[in-house]
């Protein structure tokens, strides 16, 4: 192996390595929800290449508001589901749209993009 | 039209009243299925605060206090004059229809009931929340489809000027080819590499701007999806090419290749596919908005006794609504005058039209076809059957049956293991390849990258689901979530409850056998007055096949019901006892003489009723469920599917068999009291079949079919549980599945449309699965070694951009399914 090929191959490795931390390994810090208006739980959540937080922490039986804004042209986010609550949202850009749910057990509960790329998460306790 | 109202992309917003530019909004609250749009932060707070009571003091302000109210209040009743009104009537596609009072001109009274109309909507603006949410239903489709169609426009807009910069382009690169050409351009070749670089970035920076954005988004939140794929190939293949022009010599020989024209032509492919995967996933949920199209417009109520046709959303519960025959019916309710025949098959999926007469309920949404009729408004707005079924498709849409699970772990993992993939293939070409290396190195890079689609992963399950639940619910039959429609898919045992299932549920009297010197006549009027304050089917049927026979029923002196068992009661100072063998066993009457009649009864599928008076025989009474029309098909059909059907029914064994033996049934449990059930079907899951056992899984999976309130505990421990509804009742509880028909078919149906669903969603699945597992390694060059040969990244974006639209035009293809069973058979 020549010195280049070297360098190359350590370079190449060196960002595989990057790449596991960066997308795999690092986890992102959860959001509790605020008491807002009529004792509902609120959060903002930006849809920007993800979910703003991805994280949000809720209560168990209490009403909870996440007010999604996508904030991007990309067309990825232009949906929301949230399949343990059968409900889907249709996310124009730049407005946001509210969507209510009464978590009644504790657990985690997803949120995702239509297509599965973007995700998140309510942590219920 | 006043909260929530909606004009294009115009709303008014509900505490000030402002017209607000909905895709600027500064606020939009969804509250059961209604979207309000805000101007300000302040009104969604106000709102959100008390949105009830901002309903009500809007419309008990009267029509001044907001412009909201204003739309509603036609000029020549409100009290704010004519010409300021605003009034937008939504049409069933959310687009505006022209105002009521513009209707032969502005403020002009045209006739009776166009002012009528117009005092109706201004003098019900009360009946507000369920108006509202209707039409919060319609904006919220009308505000998905114009931003479907604005995408989709954009995204050709971009592709078009993708595709023509791309044309000198290609030309350029078949020069290549042709080596009379390539030698022509070889003195140009650095001014031509030059120019295709400026050509080239518009297409990269505006055609395909979103795929960099979007990466960089991504990037800065951890997150990594298709547009990260697509900019890191199109951005590696124009930056390296750049570097070519720029400074050729830091190559080392021949390795200088350019890649202009694969930038720009892989972006214009992708962007063509996301504009067609846009047209085909709105064909894909065309299921619901059929179904919201399928509601009248106006209906024509009776108010202060003058017909007056106002908008739907002004309907509220109690008023008198006419239809005439050929017009729809608006909303749910119940006859109040008139006969008819209504085509339900809108809600039900049965063509054939029902006879109503006065009292029978009707279903908004279905055809008045023969008489005109009143009815009073029972359920209105969100309530009526019609908004409950669309309610209960789009949330049977939005779940996730189990089979998706996988891929929604495979699909976080995706796309950093392409670019790792894409980096070994780099290093895989750069240590070992043949020269030119870096030029092999780059190019398989890029494929990787531009081949690999998490789109049709992700596509694969909900896309088909979609498609598949709506289709059910044209045929009347209601999914409630993908994990249902799974199950039924792979059901091995189907238990038929006997009484209104199989059979109509209605016994009539079809024998009567006395015994030593009773007649006919005593036997039978003893039982008949015996049963009168009896409530139970086979009372009923005595005591009307008695009227029937001309017999007059009179009351007993005393009557006492034993559940279970039948009937004890005084008749002409007489003690008579009416019921079947163990009430007889209780009374201490010997049976000896009853047993060849009531065997030969049962024989023939009848029920036998055993009569004693004063402790002696006297005759028995034969009664007989007639079997539905259809039984016999739906059993041969749900045998030829492979599935067992099991019969179940509190009747004896005997008369449960002969039943069984009508429609084809082999295995029945006869003598099962309604709360044993439950444990019955409990009992056929755990039991095993030979060469089904799965792992300590239950062996067999079970649906049940029932009527949804007697069998509810039976349908709630059954894998599927199948309700047979009657129109109205839409969504019963208990039950997995609702047959809104009330036809035994709609469980072939189900089960047909589950098992194709599901095969669609395998198909599209194992698709994506090989077109990705397949794919990387071809584009990584695997079969260089063999064949020599290269798949040109080119090939790679043109497949990627094909995969998502074969996903979802395989999903569509489940829009032609058409159920094997149909009322036709019959």
């Amino acid at each position: 192996m020549t010195t280049t090929e070297i360098i190359v191959t350590l370079a190449g490795f060196a960002l595989i390595a990057w790449i596991v931390w960066y997308f795999w390994l690092w986890k992102g810090k959860p959001v509790a929800a605020q008491s807002g208006a009529g004792g509902v739980l609120e959060v903002d959540v930006t849809v920007k290449g993800g979910y703003q937080p991805a994280i949000v922490e809720a209560r168990t039986g209490q009403r909870l508001r996440l007010n999604f804004t996508r904030r991007e042209a990309s067309t990825c986010g232009e949906e929301v589901v949230l399949p343990a609550f059968g409900r889907r949202a249709h996310l124009p850009q730049n407005t946001s749209v509210p969507i209510e749910i009464v978590p009644d057990k504790p657990g985690e509960y997803e949120f995702t993009c239509g297509m599965n790329m973007y995700r998140g998460k309510i942590v219920v306790q | 039209m006043r909260t929530g109202a909606m004009h294009g992309t115009q709303a008014i917003d509900p505490i000030c009243g402002m017209t607000v530019d909905t895709r600027s909004a500064a606020g939009v609250i969804e509250r059961d299925g209604q979207m309000y749009y805000f101007c300000s932060t302040g009104c969604k707070a106000k709102f959100d605060a008390e949105p009830q009571g901002v309903a009500e003091k809007q419309s008990q302000s009267g029509c001044c206090s907001t412009k909201a109210a204003e739309a509603v209040a036609p000029p020549q009743t409100g009290c704010c004059g004519g010409g300021a009104g605003t009034a937008v009537q939504l049409n069933a596609h959310g687009a505006a229809e022209q105002p009521l009072h513009q209707i032969g001109g502005a403020g002009r009274r045209t006739n009776p009931v166009q002012q009528g109309a117009a005092h109706g909507a201004h003098i019900h603006t009360t009946a507000g929340a369920d108006r509202s949410e209707q039409v919060g239903g319609r904006i919220k489709e009308a505000t998905a489809e114009e931003a479907q169609e604005k995408a989709y426009r954009a995204l050709m807009r971009k592709f078009s000027f993708a595709a023509v910069v791309s044309l000198p382009l290609v030309l350029l690169m078949f020069a290549e080819f042709i080596p009379a050409w390539r030698e022509a351009l070889m003195p140009y070749h650095r001014l031509i590499g030059v120019i295709s670089a400026v050509i080239s970035l518009p297409v990269l920076l505006w055609s395909g701007g979103q795929f960099f954005v979007g990466a960089w988004n991504g990037l800065r939140n951890h997150n990594t999806n298709m547009d990260t794929l697509v900019a890191l190939g199109t951005g590696a293949a124009w930056v390296y090419s750049t570097i070519v022009v720029i400074a050729p010599e830091v190559f080392p020989a021949g390795t200088a290749g350019m890649y202009f024209e694969v930038a720009a032509i892989v972006i214009a492919l992708i962007l063509l596919g996301q504009a067609l995967e846009i047209r085909a996933k709105s064909r894909s949920s065309a299921a619901i908005r059929k179904l919201l199209e399928l509601q009248a417009k106006t209906a024509r109520v009776i108010r202060n006794g003058l017909e007056v046709d106002i908008p739907i959303a002004e309907v509220i519960v109690g008023d008198t609504v006419l239809v005439r025959p050929g017009e729809k019916i608006p909303v749910d309710g119940v006859i109040i005058e008139g006969e008819s025949a209504v085509d339900e098959a809108v809600v039900t999926g049965e063509s054939v039209p029902v006879d109503k007469a006065a009292g029978d309920t009707v279903i908004g949404a279905s055809i008045n076809k023969t008489g005109a009729f009143t009815f009073r408004a029972t359920r209105v707005g969100k309530d009526t059957a019609l908004a409950r079924i669309v309610e209960m498709v789009e949330q049977a849409q939005n779940s996730k049956p189990p089979i998706g699970r996988l891929v929604d772990s495979i699909s976080s993992y995706f796309v950093p293991a392409v670019m790792i993939a894409a980096i070994l293939t780099f290093l895989a070409w750069f240590n070992f390849g043949p020269q030119p290396v870096l030029n092999y190195a780059v190019v398989t890079m890029v494929t990787v990258l531009v081949i690999a689609c998490p789109c049709a992963l992700g596509l694969a399950t909900p896309i088909s689901l979609m498609v598949g639940v709506g289709k059910a619910a044209e045929h009347g039959v209601l999914i409630r979530n993908g994990e249902a429609l799974e199950t039924a898919s792979r059901l091995t045992t189907i238990v038929l409850d006997k009484t209104g299932t199989i059979t109509k549920g209605k016994p009539e009297l079809t024998d009567v056998l006395p015994f030593g010197d009773f007649t006919e006549e005593t036997v039978l009027r003893f039982a008949a007055i015996a049963d009168k304050r009896s409530e139970h089917p086979l009372a009923e049927a005595i005591v009307n096949g008695a009227r029937k026979r001309g017999l007059e029923v009179d009351e007993p002196e005393q009557f006492n019901a034993i559940p279970g068992h039948g009937v004890e009661a005084r008749v002409d100072g007489r003690r008579a006892a009416v019921g079947n063998r163990k009430l007889m066993q209780r009374e201490g009457v010997a049976l000896d003489a009853f047993e060849q009649a009531a065997m030969r009864l049962a024989d023939e599928g009848k029920t036998p009723m055993f009569v004693a008076v004063d402790g002696r025989p006297a005759g028995i009474i034969g009664v007989a469920d007639t079997i539905k029309e259809d039984s016999i098909t739906v059993v041969r059909a749900l045998q030829r599917m492979g599935i067992e059907v099991v019969m179940m029914t509190g009747d004896n064994e005997r008369t449960a068999k002969a039943i069984a033996r009508q429609v084809g049934i082999d295995r029945v449990l006869a003598d099962v009291p309604p709360e044993e059930k439950a444990r019955q079907v409990e009992k056929l899951q755990v039991e095993g079949r030979p060469g089904n056992e799965r792992g300590g899984r239950r062996a067999r999976l079970v649906g049940m079919v029932g009527d949804g309130i007697n069998d509810a505990p039976a349908l709630a421990q059954a894998d599927v549980g199948f309700a047979i509804g009657t129109g109205t009742d839409v969504a019963i509880e208990a039950a997995d599945v609702t047959l809104v028909g009330g036809s035994l078919r709609g469980v072939v149906t189900a089960i047909e449309v589950s098992r194709a669903t599901l095969r669609n969603i395998k198909q599209n699945l194992f698709g994506a699965f090989i077109y990705n597992t397949l794919g990387i390694p071809v584009a990584a060059g695997v079969f260089f070694p063999l064949f020599s040969v290269l798949l040109s990244p080119i090939i790679a974006g043109a497949a990627m951009a094909a995969s998502s639209v074969t996903v979802v035009t395989n999903a569509n293809r489940l829009r032609s399914f058409e159920p094997q069973v149909t009322g036709k058979e019959n």
